[in-house]
């Protein structure tokens, strides 16, 4: 019985030397960050141990973030836990362009048509369903988040359509 | 010589297996099953577990699992590489509306198909 | 005996109509949303945290837990089906569970996992019952330079005995640390870090960090097997296990109970570490250990029964420190301050009818979740079935619209699609969001702690080594940070030694 093999396959090798990039660019961010934060927070007024100002808090923390950044960059030796950004990443990428899309329109137009427009594009474009399955998920599920919302929950959401 | 024939865990499917396998001893033809698996759930139902069809199927016979969101569209593309002579399906009976609703699998592959169709019935249930 | 009193009391609170409703609803959309994989506890409470807003804070709370409890055992409806653990406390789970399932007795598995997970929940409520008044009151001296310790001791914790790699864990909590600063400085309102943002002046909400991080990040992330191959469905089985399972199962449940519940306890791994250490003394424990990685009924029993017993044990220290033990407590912590309650040592005696209530309202939720996983469980196997394709969006909008519905705010909607691409990042590059969340809850306690404790010693930063207990947990902390490095050493001085 091989029925029940699991069904997702592993995640592909990642070469080593692509894992330690990735970690020294994912490292560099947080440098980067930290190193921004540091000069913010002295700039803000770091005062002294017994009469700390506001700044010497965040400057303390972000100064151990460019620490362990550095320390990662250094020791940027693959931990097994890195992965291979591959064609998928521009599924993703329309899907948080569509949610930017959607917070945009939410209160413009309502959210009925946004709820509706978001779930025919991840149903069709992304998920390649029917169309027929499309048309009535997209519609039912905004019905749905319709009750629980506003009926159910009694929360002012932008809407058009008023029950 | 190939028949090609589509199945899916059902009764419905479990007597196209039957019909197919008998079309393939009668022609002496190698048959070659389809059981197209719909992706991006955890579990499909319409799935058939891999090794246990293939000892149905038995030797000389094949087994395929594309992975399809539309299983006309895999079932006539293994037809095709495959130069098939025969095509097994099966087809529900419905009423006029539930065809209108529900779109037919099988009635793509009547239409779209080169090579003839044999269509299977479930006559247990109706 | 009058400690007991205020307890029964709290069955009052349990037994309105109201509450045990909440408690059964907050179980099954756990379980529901739980069995996908996808999403464990932690995001699955951060994705439904806002359904209960507009309910009552006993009511909300009760819920929390009973949805953190059913999403714990639907990470194990899948570990033992698909071998694909909903989250890391069930990871061991799945190796035998997964063969138990090949051999067609999944049903015994998961019956045996509910039958285990209530067992060591109840008697982890017992202990918590009177384990947490005797914390609170220990607790109740504490003061600012305690408070630092604590909160510092348990990040560090969380980034060394969690699952990831311990350097990206502190890179992450930084991070954290750094987020929790943005807005009004808490004692001199000076706006820091805040980009001349003004809706950023009140801080970042900490239900938009966790729905951004776990929720989106997660969703996003799952975006990517869109068209992951399909497993055939499996036969589940009777999920009543025989008298025979039960007979082996009897050692590893008591075992777990007793080892979850004090593992529980310790801030940082939680459910993960005891779920391993389980496993690892079962198998160290059974006469016939070969058994184990075959499909042995014990390598399921007691991992499930030790997670469960140390997820309740971890509310200890988030109801009488304050200080949450891991990420899913970060979560609760958050959704604490957010219903107006301030968990802490004062909790006990200031509302004890919202402690008590709470704290009994698990022996309702695990009595539930057994009810209800053992008949139930082909429904929430159905759940397996809804292609990713259907369920992203549709957990994505809950998620928007639940957002927004904290200060109906559209901006609040970016921040969070902001931090769902960052956990998406971070996912993708072996980031763990667990300890930035936790140092982000964490953040500003310790800030002000520190600042006071700096205030109390006049700036002599030698001053917490004079505070006993202070210096003690610094000591601790001091022991974590040196312990793995000299380990190593002394390990390779050894093998040096045999060459």
């Amino acid at each position: 019985m091989t029925s029940a093999e699991a069904p997702v396959p592993e995640p592909a090798q990642v070469p080593p030397a692509y894992a330690r990039r990735l970690n020294v660019v994912a490292a560099l961010v947080p440098l980067a960050s930290g190193v921004v934060a540091a000069i913010m927070s002295v700039n803000l007024g770091i005062g002294t141990l017994p009469a700390p100002g506001p700044g010497m808090w965040p400057l303390i923390v972000s100064v151990a973030m460019v620490v362990a950044a550095a320390v990662l960059v250094l020791q940027s030796r693959p931990r097994g836990d890195e992965e291979r950004f591959t064609k998928d990443v521009v599924v993703v990428a329309i899907a948080a362009a569509s949610l930017v899309a959607y917070a945009f329109l939410f209160e413009l137009v309502g959210f009925e048509v946004p709820t509706v427009a978001l779930l025919v594009l991840w149903l069709k474009g992304l998920g390649r369903e029917s169309w027929r399955l499309t048309a009535v998920v997209s519609i039912v599920a905004t019905a749905a988040l319709y009750l629980l919302f506003i009926t159910a929950l009694g929360v002012s959401l932008p809407h058009i359509i008023a029950l | 010589m190939t028949i090609v024939a589509g199945y899916v865990p059902t009764p419905l499917g479990e007597a196209v297996l039957g019909q197919a396998l008998a079309e393939a001893e009668l022609r002496k033809a190698r048959l070659v099953v389809v059981n197209v698996s719909h992706p991006g759930a955890y579990v499909d139902p319409g799935t058939a577990p891999p090794a246990e069809l293939q000892r149905r199927v038995g030797d000389g016979h094949e087994v395929r699992q594309p992975q399809d969101t539309d299983p006309a569209a895999a079932l006539l593309d293994v037809a095709r590489q495959e130069s098939a002579e025969l095509i097994v399906i099966g087809v529900r009976r419905r009423s006029p509306v539930g065809k209108l609703l529900m779109g037919s699998t099988a009635q793509r592959v009547l239409l779209e198909s080169d090579c003839p169709v044999l269509a299977v019935k479930d006559n247990d249930h109706r | 005996m009058d400690f007991l009193s205020p307890v029964i009391a709290g069955f009052g609170v349990v037994f309105q109509p109201e509450n045990l409703f909440y408690c059964l609803l907050g179980v099954t959309l756990g379980m529901l949303v739980g069995v996908l994989p996808g999403l464990g506890p932690a995001a699955t409470i951060a994705v439904l945290l806002p359904i209960t807003y507009n309910i009552e804070p006993t009511a909300a709370i009760i819920m929390l837990a009973g949805i953190f409890y059913g999403a714990q055992y639907g990470g194990t409806i899948t570990s033992v089906l698909l071998r694909l653990p909903g989250e890391a406390s069930s990871v061991v789970t799945a190796i035998d569970g997964h063969e138990l399932a090949r051999q067609g007795r999944a049903g015994s598995a998961l019956g045996i996992a509910a039958i285990g997970s209530f067992i060591g929940g109840t008697v982890a409520v017992i202990g918590l019952t009177f384990v947490a008044p005797l914390v609170a009151g220990f607790a109740l001296d504490f003061g600012p330079s305690e408070y630092t310790a604590l909160a510092l001791l348990g990040i560090l914790l969380i980034t060394t005995l969690g699952t990831g790699s311990p350097l990206k864990s502190i890179l992450m909590a930084t991070v954290g640390l750094l987020l929790a600063t943005v807005g009004q400085d808490p004692l001199e309102g000076a706006s820091r870090l805040t980009f001349g943002v003004d809706q950023l002046l009140d801080g970042i909400d900490f239900v938009i960090v966790a729905m951004g991080l776990f929720g989106v990040g997660e969703i996003l992330y799952n975006l990517e097997s869109l068209r992951r191959p399909a497993a055939p469905a499996a036969a589940v089985g009777s999920v009543y296990p025989s008298r025979a399972e039960l007979g082996q199962s009897k050692g590893a449940i008591t075992r777990g109970s007793v080892l979850g519940f004090l593992l529980g306890i310790l801030p940082g791994g939680g459910a993960t570490m005891s779920s391993m250490v389980a496993y690892a003394v079962e198998k160290r424990a059974s006469k016939e250990p070969d058994r184990f990685g075959k499909g042995a009924i014990e390598g399921v029993a007691g991992p499930e029964t030790a997670n469960n017993a140390a997820a309740t044990s971890s509310f200890i220290p988030l109801l009488t420190l304050g200080i949450p033990a891991n990420a899913t407590m970060a979560i609760m912590f958050g959704a604490l301050l957010i219903q107006g309650i301030a968990p802490g040592p004062m909790l006990v005696e200031e509302k004890p009818d919202l402690f008590w209530g709470v704290v009994n309202s698990m022996y309702v939720g695990n009595l539930l979740l057994l009810a209800m996983s053992m008949p139930l469980i082909g429904v929430f196997v159905r759940i397996l079935r809804v292609r990713a394709a259907i369920l992203a969006p549709l957990t994505i909008l809950v998620t928007m619209i639940g957002v927004y519905t904290v200060r109906m705010s559209v901006f609040d909607m970016f921040l969070m699609v902001g931090l769902g691409v960052l956990g998406y990042l971070m996912k993708k590059v072996g980031f763990e969001p667990g300890p930035l969340v936790l140092a982000f809850v964490l953040g500003g306690l310790l800030e002000s702690s520190f600042r006071r404790s700096m205030r109390i010693f006049g700036g002599d930063l030698t001053g917490f080594l004079t505070q006993p207990i202070t210096a003690t947990l610094l000591g601790v902390i001091v022991l974590i940070v040196l312990a793995p490095p000299a380990l190593r050493l002394s390990r390779r001085n050894r093998q040096k030694v045999k060459a």
